[in-house]
């Protein structure tokens, strides 16, 4: 499951249908935004996608993590608009026989996502604003 | 023929708008939109070596041959998760 939204992530929304009895491991990860970022106080984020193409992208990492891990189930959430400080950001949650494989697929979907997934993210600050992935802000 | 160029992120609120819509020569290549895209922000193609491009949501390369109606996507880096 492939999901890019501007509402609230809820955990408890996914989780349930995340389970299976074949599975030893049910892992979730989440990325939450955080009040800081080399050394300035953040307010909130915007994040911004080409949603169609940043779909396509998740799915093919999903499908070859799919594959290569033996995942059982596999969620990709990824919010964008407006989110406050400590809110999910992204979820992702991957279920498989043994705990490894989920361990290592979510550590490979996350990097990929930030390599290669038309998503931007921009931090707002009390005196400013910048997009991360800038030369002067880095990912 | 007719490309739709989308911008994103920096980019878009650099120039202020969100497309540009282009008429280029028949056998044009992604280098021929950015020489192109050169006269809505000089310097474009200097500024294009940190960005990718996409043509119908797929990573291409300069030197991919574009057709009428082709949606290119230039993308900044980017930054989710």
């Amino acid at each position: 499951m492939i999901v890019i939204t501007e509402n609230i992530i809820k955990i408890e929304e996914y989780i349930n249908e995340s389970n299976d009895s074949s599975s030893g491991s049910l892992l979730i990860f989440c990325g939450t935004t955080r009040d800081n970022n080399l050394g300035k106080s953040v307010d909130y984020l915007e994040y911004e996608s080409y949603v169609d193409m940043a779909k396509l992208k998740l799915k093919e990492i999903a499908d070859f993590s799919i594959s290569k891990w033996s995942l059982n189930n596999l969620k990709i959430i990824h919010r964008i608009g407006k989110i406050e400080i400590s809110e999910i950001s992204l979820l992702i949650i991957a279920s498989s026989s043994h705990r490894n494989e989920s361990f290592r697929a979510i550590e490979y979907i996350v990097s990929e996502l930030k390599k290669s997934v038309p998503i931007w993210k921009k931090e707002y600050y009390t005196d400013g604003e910048s997009w991360i992935g800038s030369p002067d802000n880095p990912n | 023929m007719k490309i739709t160029v989308k911008l994103f992120g920096p980019h878009k609120e650099k120039l202020k708008k969100d497309s540009i819509f282009l008429s280029l020569s028949d056998n044009s290549n992604i280098s021929d939109l950015i020489l192109n895209l050169n006269q809505f922000e000089p310097g474009f193609k200097e500024n294009i070596k940190s960005y990718a491009i996409a043509v119908n949501l797929i990573y291409q390369d300069k030197d991919f041959k574009l057709h009428d109606g082709d949606e290119v996507a230039i993308i900044p880096p980017v930054s989710g998760g």
